[in-house]
């Protein structure tokens, strides 16, 4: 007895291959078997290489973001210590030195893992569990009642004496299925049959339309699930069988072949995609022996016109972007673009009327302030230049941080800033974010200035290139749609940046030290997806057909 | 010149009779000021070790604390003199020794703001930052402003930067410090209105607001800035006198006295 995945709303994976962290999918795997795969494998290289100094790892182990104890004790549960006994050593003395400014849930999961694992003697163990204690006694003074999952977790811990384990009753009552997870995984006996019914019909009740399921704990509701709950839950049903075993081990490979496949077509095809982001920015006016600043000066203005592509006048940005700095005298000399007149003179001529204004002057003042950047400070290296950068925006940008989104990544600035962060991702997720900071550039503006200028004019060490994002946009989120990697197409066509994440993660599992390499999606979408046309020649690449014709799920719907 | 923006906010929030309303509560307002100012006062009081200027910022941010429902956050039974906003505090008074730097305004809130920047904000929690990033970069923004209300708009961000402050902690320290306590010299005009349920039940049953104002995380909310126009459109020279419907509501509200109440004949009740 068993639930089939054709029932579900959007089949489970492909919300967790979406939305889903490395460890939530690298935990999904191993439960499945497939822990050994390249992808698996991919994914374990990209978290060894992200762990901060102090044993961290960023939240969801993505570049840039603050560390936290939950994605630590994940990341212990996924490297096993006989391979990486140094990683896991430098992780356990983290938690351990920061037991005290952990919560209940976060010592109990640390204890629980650690129990799993045998590994009640170290010191680890012994330390959390008098942490814990502490804690619990502070419960008892405040007479506060244990939640359903604190109670499920403590009776791992402690055994049945000390806690009792809830029912499945008492669970289901709760409706939250992120306890019912830990439930399932910590389930000692078989399941009868009619509590596997009353799961089934859970299961089902609860599923969110966009795919995955919510936990209460978070406290949030919206059309798509959130991993956090997702992974548990389906682990927990993977391992109690409740869900169709083969089923869903046949799905799995089928997406796991998708994506070697994707990978291998994208690493054959690396040097054309360099070459064509190569051969734009030389028709932009990029000539090899240009100095670092003038890479940098030519990669700001070509990414900020390339924003306005709707509003130029009808010729492309690289065609635009000479134009612009032709006007300019160069890029010899910044002086002229350091005035601020100057430079929105210079954009008014090469925009349509139709663009007001402000976006002008805003387009105008984010130049006046990068290149006012280049011409005082003084780096050689990435890491002098993104904490000249952060500095400068502190000082200089925040002032005129347009909307509050501007603001905000200025906020993200100094925080990191404040915690004095030296860690290469963290460096270059500032280095987005200040980006960022500067009027008129968003996302899609700063994620094509550091790929162009760290990806294809190689402007800085290759180091850098591990965590340069690949390029999002329409394009990229079309040829996601096709291969049928999205858990709701529709929504991510209309606002892409909703699949940035499903994209950087692909990168990373085809490639952990270039996830970059992801743009080839892109240029596939501008190319062929876009027009829906797999067989047409394309003249920037020279070549006849999709690079993914052959196994693309949708090339055969395509007319 | 208002923006659209805060136009809409106007419309959706306040009350179309709000003018009318105004120019009736305005003198009680007035007149009950006084009392309003010595009951508030008397929460700093409670807290106050000494007599100089230290040690009545320690107890007005205290008494910020404690009266802008910190209690409902969770924090139930941590002293307040444990609470991580409380230390960093006592890091930042101790850390200039002079007490000189704390008489000029200027002085103190520059360094305040150096502080928050760089050392308060270190001490929010991840899931917290999400709510005031925005307003530690409007005060990057704002830090080399010199001007009066750009520096009480930098000692109000930099205020938000400790753990456990919201928008109406940091505008209760300011009412504290400036209207009760008279540190420093400066026109009342360029004070906030804090948030207080009681004020807003009150202003309901006046019909001044059309809708329930709620508490907000950030200075850009739509309903701090709905009671920022409602302070400045009642009393324009001072909004914090809409404290006193706080005042009110404690005393004659809470305890039924509705007889004793000068606004008795104006609320709805």
């Amino acid at each position: 007895m068993s639930l089939s995945i054709s029932k579900f709303k959007v089949n489970p994976l492909i919300f967790i291959f979406e939305k889903g962290a490395p460890h939530h999918k690298l935990l999904l795997l191993k439960s499945l078997g497939f822990g050994k795969t390249p992808y698996a494998k991919n994914l374990i290289k990209w978290i060894i290489e992200i762990q901060n100094f102090d044993g961290s790892f960023p939240w969801n182990f993505f570049p840039g973001e603050d560390p936290d104890p939950w994605v630590v004790i994940d990341a212990l549960k996924i490297l096993p210590s006989k391979q990486y006994p140094k990683i896991v050593r430098k992780a356990l003395k983290y938690l351990k030195n920061n037991l005290k400014k952990m919560d209940i849930y976060s010592i109990s999961l640390l204890l629980s893992f650690l129990k799993d694992f045998n590994k009640t003697k170290t010191k680890v163990y012994q330390k959390a569990l008098k942490t814990l204690e502490i804690k619990l006694k502070e419960y008892n003074k405040r007479k506060k009642e244990l939640k359903l999952f604190l109670r499920i977790l403590l009776n791992h811990i402690f055994g049945d004496k000390q806690f009792r384990r809830p029912s499945l009753d008492e669970i289901l009552v709760e409706e939250d299925p992120w306890t019912l997870g830990y439930w399932l995984l910590t389930v000692k006996t078989e399941i009868d049959d009619p509590s596997k019914k009353k799961i089934m019909k859970f299961v089902l009740e609860t599923e969110k339309k966009g795919g995955g399921w919510r936990g209460k704990l978070f406290g949030f509701s919206g059309i798509y699930g959130d991993p956090i709950t997702t992974s548990p839950f389906l682990q927990g049903l993977i391992k109690t069988q409740i869900i169709n075993l083969d089923e869903v081990s046949l799905e799995t490979e089928k997406l796991l072949e998708l994506f070697s496949k994707i990978g291998n077509v994208l690493n054959k095809k690396e040097k054309k995609i360099e070459q064509f982001f190569l051969k734009r920015m030389e028709d932009a006016g990029y000539i090899s022996d240009m100095n670092l600043k003038e890479k940098l000066m030519l990669c700001f203005i070509y990414s900020l016109i390339s924003q306005f592509y709707w509003a130029v006048s009808g010729l492309e940005p690289w065609e635009e972007t000479l134009n612009f700095i032709e006007k300019q005298d160069g890029l010899a000399s910044f002086e002229k673009y350091v005035n601020f007149n100057d430079v929105y003179d210079a954009f008014k001529g090469i925009l349509r009327r139709s663009v007001p204004s402000n976006r002008i002057e805003m387009a105008a003042r984010a130049v006046a302030l990068y290149s006012s950047f280049l011409n005082n400070k003084k780096f050689t290296s990435f890491e002098e230049y993104a904490e000249n950068l952060r500095c400068f925006v502190i000082d200089e940008v925040s002032r005129y941080a347009p909307s509050y989104s501007g603001a905000r990544n200025v906020g993200w600035v100094v925080r990191s800033v404040a915690f004095n962060r030296k860690e290469l991702h963290n460096l270059v997720r500032d280095v987005y974010r200040c980006l960022m900071s500067f009027p008129s550039v968003g996302f899609k503006t700063a994620c094509l200035h550091m790929f162009l200028s760290s990806r294809i004019l190689n402007t800085w060490s290759e180091n850098v290139k591990k965590y340069v994002y690949p390029l999002i946009d329409v394009f990229s989120a079309i040829t996601l749609c096709r291969l049928n990697l999205l858990s709701l197409p529709r929504v991510v066509e209309k606002e892409p940046m909703k699949g940035f994440h499903c994209l950087f993660w692909l990168g990373v599992a085809i490639n952990p030290r270039d996830p970059s390499l992801a743009t080839g999606l892109w240029l596939i979408g501008r190319e062929w997806c876009f027009r829906q046309k797999c067989n047409k020649y394309s003249e920037y690449l020279n070549e006849k057909g999709c690079w993914f014709r052959d196994f693309c799920p949708s090339v055969r719907r395509v007319r | 010149m208002i923006s659209e923006r805060v136009l809409e906010i106007r419309r959706k929030f306040l009350s179309e009779e709000l003018e009318n309303k105004a120019k009736q509560i305005k003198g009680i307002l007035i007149g009950l000021d006084n009392q309003s100012v010595k009951f508030f006062k008397k929460f700093v009081e409670g807290a106050l070790k000494g007599k100089n200027i230290k040690d009545i910022l320690r107890g007005c941010f205290i008494a910020a604390l404690k009266i802008s429902g910190i209690r409902s956050m969770g924090y139930g039974r941590i002293p307040f003199t444990k609470l991580s906003s409380f230390l960093l505090f006592e890091k930042f008074l101790n850390k200039y020794a002079t007490t000189k730097l704390f008489e000029e305004f200027t002085k103190f809130t520059d360094a305040l703001v150096e502080f928050s920047l760089f050392e308060a904000i270190k001490e929010i929690p991840t899931w917290r930052y999400w709510f005031v990033d925005g307003d530690v970069g409007m005060l990057a923004g704002i830090k080399k402003r010199k001007d009066l209300d750009g520096l009480f708009e930098k000692l109000r961000f930099s205020l938000i930067c400790f753990p456990h402050f919201s928008p109406s902690t940091a505008n209760m320290f300011i009412y504290f410090t400036i209207k009760c306590y008279k540190l420093w010299k400066l026109p009342y005009k360029l004070l906030r209105v804090p948030y207080f349920s009681g004020l807003i039940k009150l202003a309901q049953k006046l019909k001044l607001v059309k809708r329930k104002i709620k508490g907000s995380h950030t200075f850009s909310s739509h309903h701090y800035i709905a009671l920022q126009e409602l302070g400045r459109i009642v009393c324009p020279e001072d909004p914090t006198k809409l404290l006193v419907l706080e005042f009110v509501s404690r005393t004659f509200c809470k305890n039924k006295k509705c007889e004793e109440c000068k606004l008795n004949k104006l609320c709805e009740l």
